[in-house]
């Protein structure tokens, strides 16, 4: 308990136990007592309050409420009795109205005005003249009467009491008077007495009081029963009035007003009430006492509600939002508007739901409804999804389905932009959902704007919910309205997170994902194809091998096709750019990128850029091989079907004379199928025989071909043919060496072949005629085994070739005049070395041609030049007759020689002639054979003969054909 | 003798130039089987008349080989079993003096398997030249037998005959040609180096005397004269022949070169002529100082 509680508990206490230790009380000190301990028993019924009101409910009720009273209703009784004792034995006490009062009051206060009324009657009885008790008795019984409903009894006494100007409490006493008379139905009283009440309470506090006292302002109770006293005498515009008359202060009158306007609209006094209510809102306006216009406006949706005014609701709802707009709304103001505005929106949509039918003007009804839920979005945005989605339920009611799917969404929209999980958040959520489904159910949306709503409704399920019994049956229509609509990736998109959500929901997937590709494949989307092909090779829905591989063929012919068109469209280099991205765009399969490649290299072939289409083969087979590494299920087959065509491509390179990269390409196949030890030995021999065929022609390093094609394991019998071939291409060329190198490098295989080493030597031997100091004719015939024969013919040459140099010393001597004896044996001399020298040639006149042809060539020039001498001598000093003679005589000596040269030239024509001798050797036996070799003549046959050209009959053109008619 | 024989026979395997002999049509024995002889004119005419063929034949043999071949290769496609196709593009190597692919490819258009004889004669009378180059006569008769009724190929047998000094097998060749053309001044030229083989240099030379004025300013046929002049005595007339032609004409060098030898003797027999002349005159004028 409080301190002073305590000093005055301890004081009390102090003087009782002064008094109680007193022998005899007298009976003013027995009065004292009595009061002590009246005003004892006031501290102990505080502490008793105090615990009581500290005590728990449970303790109260399991106590009882009395026991918690227990002391203070003990003194009370001690008290009483002390008091009743004290009258009785002292009877002419002059207190005795005062203690008679003190057992009123006490009976008041603790005894439940048990004997309250007779104990302050005797105090009145006794009080005599003392009119201060006199006031406080009868008031106390005023109050008495008051509170026991004895109306005309507590008048009798409040009469007397409020004339009493010098009670501050006066004013009280003069309202409780006011209620007696309403009680007893004398409203003008009451009403007279309030206004004076509220007179004396306005005069009073003014500095100039006329009255002895202030007396209590209870100004508010005043006016409020003023207005209460007014309407219950159904003349509520006059307390209005005196409340504008009386009322200074406007905030204090509107706040006034608005009371009593909520009063008489209570009692149904609706046009007075409005009126009232009217003017609080203006003096509220005017005093910009926000906070009592608000609640003026919130008493009207009330108000306005209670007395159906629908249309005047409506504008208070608006005048709030207003409001609101200008100066928010406090959080209770708020509060009481929303939940206000949504019970009667919600009230009228349960309403519009249940009358829709029978009502008129539904459109109207609706609007209005929408309306207010704009207006308390207006007022409380944060809950303005809910309020859009009740929007939607409203025109859902009224059938409006597309502009309720509007709100719905925006309503959804609003939410989504929320990140929240909060259960509330979530199942409007999926009210606006379950809502926008069922409007696509309801099947009064068509056309674009479904499909639209659909798509919008679909894909925000999915991505609310992506796991969710509703959201998997949505999965397969979503990707079906998008398949439907061409959106292929999107469609896409929603298998994708349909596999994701539900694992084992294969086959549907599987159904879909080849609804997919089909359409990507009429579409004759490659892009799209090729990426689901990619993902199905990376195993997405475990399609198998086979089906995989038929979607990849059958991209290849969509990918194909365009660069198809192009290719026969007569300009196939515009199809190159094609290929050539194809094949580089790693978003492809490498089977496409393969084929891709490969086939720029045909076109590139085609266009007869070889070393390119070389190029690109590379490129595919690289890609080939990676195929091959790549794929898991099986082991692939790095060529294929393609072996043959690049087997093709190397062909056609040659024929279109790119030989080196012919060549190349068919060596790099090879390579590559000798590594991977290829059966295909077939295509091997020919890929090797082109190879083999442009090294022959361009004469480059065939053995080194040949190596490898033996570590290539071609056949040891081929390897035989292609060493042979070489060879025989070198003798077909006529180039000596060449051959002699192949020999040299294949003798052992060559020289167990019938006939091989012979053709060589034949070729030896006939550049040896050509040029008898050939080194090379001469070291192959030796390389060959003919030694001998070179030799022998070497010897042979040689001997002819003195043969002939001898007959250069032929000579006759000069002499003047003329001697015979010295001409003579000269003479004979030629002839016998003439004679020798045939003799000499004699053994190489039959045998190989081209030393007949020379020993022949020998012998003319022996006779020749013999008879040349002979013939040309004129003997000097002699007369001319003998001259003439001695020269027809040598005639005759010459002549024989220059038969036999002539005889042997005819034989060398023969051979000739009859094919035996074709050695261009063979001109140095004609008629004139020496002087033909001296101009160095010998036929330029090579140079002379004529190719032919003509590709076809040509057509000649005559005078008749011009103009081609 | 034998060594001069030798490095002439060497010279001749080594030289590759051509003669370059343009004739006109009416004197043009082969001008239904060559274009060899044909000027740029007749060449063009032609090469129109016969296509894409035709156009690339004239490319190689003008020395735009490339060009020819470039569009060769761009026929691949619709000729690649037209065995003249393939003959052109052998033509096309030939005329780049490339012998081993010319033969490679008559070979592919002979495996093609032509039933057009002229074709036919055509690539082996091509490939019996291939083997005249590479000195391998036998086997380039063997080929040019197998040319049949092909006038060109019977001229180069010609040509063959007459280095092998078959004379009369030569000329009976070219007799064919003669009847056929008597205007032809190659085979003129041919059936005169003939007669001059076999010694008969009055004869040669009335067979180039048949040669038609048009033709008659070609250096072969002047050396040919100057031979034919030579070998009958008649020095001041080789003389006169051998001015015509042009000794340092690279395109005609083993012409020239023969002229140049030949000219050396024409003038040694001058020289000797006139020492004997001088002789004479001495010995007559000794003679008659002698009966003064």
């Amino acid at each position: 308990m409080p301190e002073k509680w305590h000093t005055l508990w301890n004081l009390i206490e102090e003087e009782v136990k002064t008094i109680k230790g007193l022998k005899r009380l007298s009976p003013r000190l027995a009065h004292r007592l009595i009061e002590l301990h009246s005003e004892k028993i006031k501290l102990v019924r505080e502490r008793e309050n105090k615990i009581f009101f500290a005590a728990s409910p449970a303790a109260r009720k399991n106590s009882g409420k009395s026991s918690f009273f227990k002391e203070s209703a003990n003194m009370h009784k001690q008290i009483r009795s002390l008091a009743l004792k004290l009258l009785r034995n002292f009877p002419n006490y002059p207190a005795t109205a005062e203690v008679w009062y003190t057992l009123g009051l006490n009976e008041r206060d603790y005894n439940k005005d048990k004997d309250s009324e007779r104990f302050l009657l005797k105090a009145l009885k006794h009080a005599g003249g003392r009119q201060g008790l006199r006031h406080n008795a009868m008031t106390s019984l005023a109050e008495y009467y008051y509170n026991g409903k004895k109306y005309n009894k507590c008048l009798k006494y409040y009469n007397q009491v409020v004339g009493n100007a010098n009670d501050e409490w006066r004013t009280k006493h003069l309202y409780n008077m006011s209620w007696c008379h309403v009680k007893t139905m004398k409203y003008d009283k009451a009403i007279e007495n309030l206004k004076l009440t509220y007179d004396l309470i306005l005069d009073s506090s003014k500095e100039n009081n006329p009255y002895p006292v202030r007396y209590t302002d209870i100004g508010t109770q005043v006016l409020e029963a003023i207005g209460v006293f007014h309407i219950l005498d159904k003349r509520p515009l006059e307390a209005r009035d005196f409340y504008m008359e009386k009322i200074q202060d406007n905030k204090e009158k509107a706040d006034t007003l608005l009371n009593f306007a909520r009063k008489v609209a209570d009692k149904g006094f609706f046009n007075e009430a409005q009126e009232v209510t009217l003017n609080a809102l203006d003096i509220g306006g005017k005093a910009n006492h926000s906070r009592m216009i608000v609640a003026t406006h919130l008493f009207q949706l009330d108000f306005y509600r209670n007395f159906k005014r629908e249309d005047l609701l409506f504008k208070t709802a608006q005048d709030i939002l207003e409001f609101n707009k200008a100066s928010p709304l406090e959080e209770t103001e708020r509060d009481q508007a929303v939940d206000r505005l949504q019970a009667y929106a919600g009230w009228l949509q349960e309403r519009l739901a249940k009358t829709k039918n029978e009502t008129e003007n539904v459109s109207g009804k609706s609007e209005r409804i929408l309306a207010y839920f704009d207006i308390l979005a207006g007022i409380n945005p944060t809950r303005t999804p809910w309020y859009r989605f009740y929007q939607g339920e409203t025109l859902y009611v009224v059938d409006q389905d597309p502009r309720a799917a509007k709100v719905y969404s925006i309503s959804f929209d609003l939410l989504e932009k929320e990140q929240s999980k909060e259960k509330e958040i979530d199942e409007l959520r999926r009210k606006n959902l379950n809502a926008l489904l069922s409007i696509l159910e309801r099947g009064q949306i068509k056309g674009k704007e479904l499909s639209t709503l659909t798509e919008y409704t679909y894909t925000r399920h999915l991505k609310t919910w992506p796991v969710d019994e509703t959201s998997r049956s949505i999965y397969g229509r979503l990707f079906t309205l998008y398949l439907d609509q061409g959106r292929r990736t999107e469609a896409d998109g929603v298998l994708s997170s349909y596999v994701k959500s539900y694992e084992k929901d294969l086959a549907i997937q599987q159904d879909m994902m080849a609804t997919l590709m089909d359409d990507q494949i009429k579409k004759k989307d490659a892009t799209a194809l090729s990426s689901s092909i990619k993902r199905l090779e990376k195993g997405f829905l475990d399609f198998n091998k086979d089906k995989i591989n038929k979607a990849v063929g059958i991209l290849g012919q969509l990918l194909f096709e365009e660069t198809d068109k192009l290719r026969r469209s007569g300009d196939p280099a515009k199809a190159l750019e094609g290929l050539a991205s194809l094949s580089n765009a790693e978003t492809y399969p490498l089977t496409i990128r393969r084929q891709a490649a490969f086939t720029q290299s045909v076109v590139l072939l085609e266009l007869g850029r070889g070393p390119e289409s070389f190029e690109w083969l590379g490129k595919s087979i690289v890609l080939m091989d990676a195929e091959a590494k790549e794929s898991v299920q099986e082991k692939k087959d790095p060529f294929g079907a393609a072996l043959a065509q690049m087997n093709a491509m190397a062909e056609e390179l040659l024929l279109s004379q790119d030989f080196n990269t012919s060549r190349s390409m068919s060596e790099a196949l090879l390579t590559k199928m000798c590594a991977d030890q290829r059966a295909e030995k077939a295509t091997m021999k020919t890929l090797f025989e082109r190879a083999y065929t442009v090294r022959l022609l361009d004469n480059n390093k065939t053995a080194e071909l040949l190596a490898f094609g033996k570590k290539c394991k071609l056949g040891e019998k081929f390897i035989q043919d292609k060493t042979v071939e070489a060879y025989h291409h070198a003798l077909g060329l006529g180039d000596l060496e060449r051959a002699s190198n192949e020999w040299k490098r294949h003798q052992k295989l060559l020289g167990y072949i019938d006939g091989e080493k012979e053709l060589l030597v034949d070729l030896a031997k006939r550049r040896f005629w050509l040029n008898t100091d050939s080194s090379e004719a001469k070291s192959t015939l030796s390389l060959l085994g003919e030694k001998e024969w070179l030799k022998k013919t070497s010897l042979a040459l040689k001997e002819i070739e003195k043969i002939e140099k001898s007959s250069a010393q032929f000579s006759l001597p000069l002499m003047t005049p003329f001697n015979q004896d010295v001409y003579n044996p000269a003479l004979e001399k030629i002839l016998l070395a003439v004679q020798e020298l045939a003799a000499k040639a004699e053994p190489f006149m039959n045998g190989e041609a081209e030393i007949v042809l020379r020993a022949v060539s020998a012998m003319n020039v022996v006779y020749d030049r013999a008879a040349h001498v002979i013939e040309n001598y004129t003997p000097q000093g002699v007369p001319s007759e003998f001259a003439n003679q001695f020269k027809g005589f040598m005639a005759q000596v010459s002549k024989p020689m220059r038969v036999k040269a002539s005889a042997q030239s005819r034989q060398i024509s023969k051979l000739v002639q009859t094919g035996k001798l074709e050695s261009p050797n063979s001109i140095v036996a004609a008629p004139h054979g020496q002087t033909l070799t001296k101009m160095g003549w010998t036929h330029p046959a090579a140079a002379l003969a004529l190719p032919m050209t003509v590709p076809h009959s040509p057509v000649r053109r005559t005078a008749s054909t011009k103009g081609d008619r | 003798m034998f060594k001069l024989i030798a490095i002439l026979l060497l010279v001749s395997a080594c030289s590759s130039t051509r003669f370059e002999r343009v004739t006109a049509p009416e004197n043009d024995s082969f001008l239904v089987e060559t274009t060899i002889r044909f000027d740029g004119k007749r060449l063009n005419d032609w090469a129109i008349a016969q296509g894409d063929l035709g156009q690339a034949t004239k490319l190689c043999q003008t020395g735009e080989v490339e060009a020819g071949q470039t569009l060769l290769k761009s026929l691949l496609g619709s000729m690649r079993k037209d065995p003249s196709y393939w003959m052109v593009i052998g033509n096309c190597y030939w005329y780049d003096n490339n012998s081993s692919k010319a033969e490679y490819f008559y070979r592919l258009a002979l495996g093609l398997g032509s039933g057009n004889k002229k074709v036919k004669a055509a690539l082996h009378n091509n490939i019996g030249l291939l083997y005249m180059q590479r000195q391998l006569y036998p086997e380039a008769k063997s080929e040019l037998l197998k040319a049949e009724d092909s006038l060109t190929a019977k001229y180069n047998l010609a040509q063959i005959s007459l280095l092998m000094g078959d004379s009369r097998g030569a000329r009976s060749l070219l007799a064919d040609l003669y009847r056929n053309n008597r205007n032809d001044p190659d085979i003129l030229a041919s059936l005169a180096v003939a007669h001059l083989l076999e010694g008969n240099n009055q004869v040669a030379l009335q067979v180039l005397n048949e040669v038609p004025q048009s033709e008659d300013k070609r250096q072969d046929i002047a050396f040919y004269r100057a031979m034919g002049f030579y070998l009958s005595g008649n020095v001041e007339k080789a003389e006169e022949q051998l001015n015509k032609v042009d000794q340092a004409d690279k395109s005609i060098s083993r012409l020239s070169d023969m002229a140049k030898r030949l000219e050396q003797l024409v003038q040694d027999e001058v020289q000797r002529r006139e020492a004997a002349a001088k002789a004479a005159k001495e010995a007559a004028e000794a003679q008659s100082a002698e009966q003064v």
